[in-house]
């Protein structure tokens, strides 16, 4: 095949937000409390009263620092639950003593096979400065908002005295936090905007009913896989699904999902001594892996997975087993699962030519 | 020392010569995928190819953005997936549609300046 050069996309341009300047000589603002300050700043009952909502953030992040739900959460959901005045957290911030690096960050974190994420530990001679930076952000972002409050107040009052002029959009400064993806067995704020929402409904402004995820058919082939070698050693599944849609189903509200675990071990030859365990997990299958492009919107579902050992020596001698499970469950009804084949096992033993057993298999 | 941006660009540099950061491992799984090169990967060393994208958090989202379009469906997944993990964000993307995901991209750019 011809060697193509992959051209690197044009990096997308972010529109820095303006801040109007000063009128006059000097810009003067109230301060939350009614006190006049100079160019935006905050009197010193304000400064105090913002510490204050600073410490209470970290000392609650603290307080559940050590328990099961902190350390399977998300940093992103603890983010998106403090104090909205309070500037946005790096993940390698570190204040008052309390360290953010020990929190772990995983996308299905409820279960223990998730990769976890953790943030390396900032090095002490910025922590002074981080600290003072912060601050200085949250007082930053305090007076854009004053403005921008400013600024629709102005034009409100244009438009009561028949200006005519449009309120100009305020926009957000915290972040969407949307709702929760839905996963089997999964706890985590993981946000999945549109396919985590509880059921689109119908189109319709005149009907009432929320759709829900229906099947009209699932199945599940394993197989010995069409290129396995001597030195290739792997199974074929693959998955096909068609979803009903009607009046009271949607199929953009339903999702895949397998969990998957195996474990091999090379007993003998080159690569004699090499094992691994990977306990049965929710593999991160989706519809988003549907391998024929379809949309969630679509009715179809195609995808496949190729596990084994597809780099090993014709005279490995393996032991290697695959268990997985495949759901179709219905993100408009609390992720209940509506299907599901297995779970199956199937085995590729010995020197090659190696034993496929349990496959060929239908689900 | 090489900057985030320059990092995020080698490892695609990388990956579109058809070139892995370790030697291949003995287990994979998922789907496959060809890269530019012509060689085929499998969903599970395109995940392991993310990790150093992800290790590096919010400060390399701006610069997965644009790979998130590329062309090449494999890269792009390589960008995808490091930008689900680092956001907690999984946009309504279909990693086989040639389309690419414009309201992801932007659901993510949000998320990265929501945090600026």
């Amino acid at each position: 095949m011809s060697q193509m050069t992959e051209k690197a996309p044009e990096q997308i341009k972010t529109a820095a937000k303006p801040i109007p300047a000063a009128v006059g000589n000097t810009l003067q603002r109230k301060c939350a409390c009614g006190q006049h300050t100079i160019a935006g700043g905050e009197c010193s009952t304000c400064s105090q009263k913002g510490e204050v909502f600073k410490r209470t953030a970290i000392n609650r992040l603290s307080q559940n620092r050590d328990s099961p739900e902190t350390s399977a959460m998300s940093l992103e959901t603890l983010r998106s639950t403090r104090q909205p005045r309070e500037p946005a957290l790096s993940p390698s911030s570190k204040r008052f003593d309390q360290d953010f690096a020990r929190i772990k960050v995983s996308n299905r974190e409820s279960h223990p096979g998730y990769a976890a994420q953790t943030f390396p530990t900032p090095s002490p001679i910025n922590l002074e400065s981080k600290m003072l930076g912060m601050q200085a952000g949250a007082v930053r972002h305090r007076n854009l908002m004053r403005q921008k409050a400013d600024r629709v107040i102005a034009a409100t009052e244009k438009d009561l005295d028949g200006g005519g002029s449009t309120t100009p959009d305020i926009g957000s400064t915290t972040p969407d936090v949307g709702p929760t993806t839905p996963g089997v067995g999964s706890t985590g704020p993981a946000t999945t905007p549109g396919a985590g929402s509880a059921g689109p409904g119908d189109a319709s402004p005149a009907s009432a009913t929320k759709k829900k995820a229906g099947v009209d058919s699932f199945v599940v082939k394993w197989k010995k896989h069409d290129n396995a070698s001597a030195t290739n050693a792997r199974h074929r599944l693959d998955f096909t699904a068609k979803f009903k849609k009607d009046d009271l189903h949607d199929p953009s509200v339903a999702e895949f999902r397998q969990n998957a675990g195996n474990k091999w071990e090379v007993t003998d030859g080159p690569h004699k001594g090499q094992k691994k365990t990977t306990p049965i997990r929710d593999d991160d299958y989706s519809r988003a892996d549907d391998t024929a492009g379809h949309t969630k919107a679509d009715v179809d579902f195609v995808s496949h997975d190729n596990p084994g050992l597809p780099s090993i020596d014709k005279d490995d001698v393996i032991d290697y087993s695959f268990t997985a499970e495949q759901m179709i469950i219905d993100t408009s009804d609390g992720n209940k699962e509506i299907a599901k084949k297995g779970p199956h096992t199937a085995t590729i033993k010995g020197k090659h030519p190696r034993v496929y057993a349990d496959v060929p298999k239908t689900l | 020392m090489a900057t985030i941006a320059e990092k995020v660009e080698m490892v695609f540099r990388r990956l579109a010569s058809g070139n892995f950061s370790k030697s291949r491992d003995l287990e994979e799984s998922g789907w496959e995928m060809q890269l530019p090169s012509g060689r085929g990967v499998a969903r599970s060393m395109l995940q392991a190819e993310a990790r150093p994208l992800i290790a590096h958090g919010r400060e390399a989202v701006l610069h997965l953005l644009p790979w998130a379009m590329a062309e090449n469906l494999a890269l792009r997944y390589v960008a995808l997936y490091a930008l689900e993990q680092i956001t907690g964000q999984k946009g309504d993307v279909s990693y086989f549609d040639e389309e690419p995901p414009a309201k992801a991209i932007e659901m993510w750019r949000k998320w990265y300046e929501g945090r600026s």
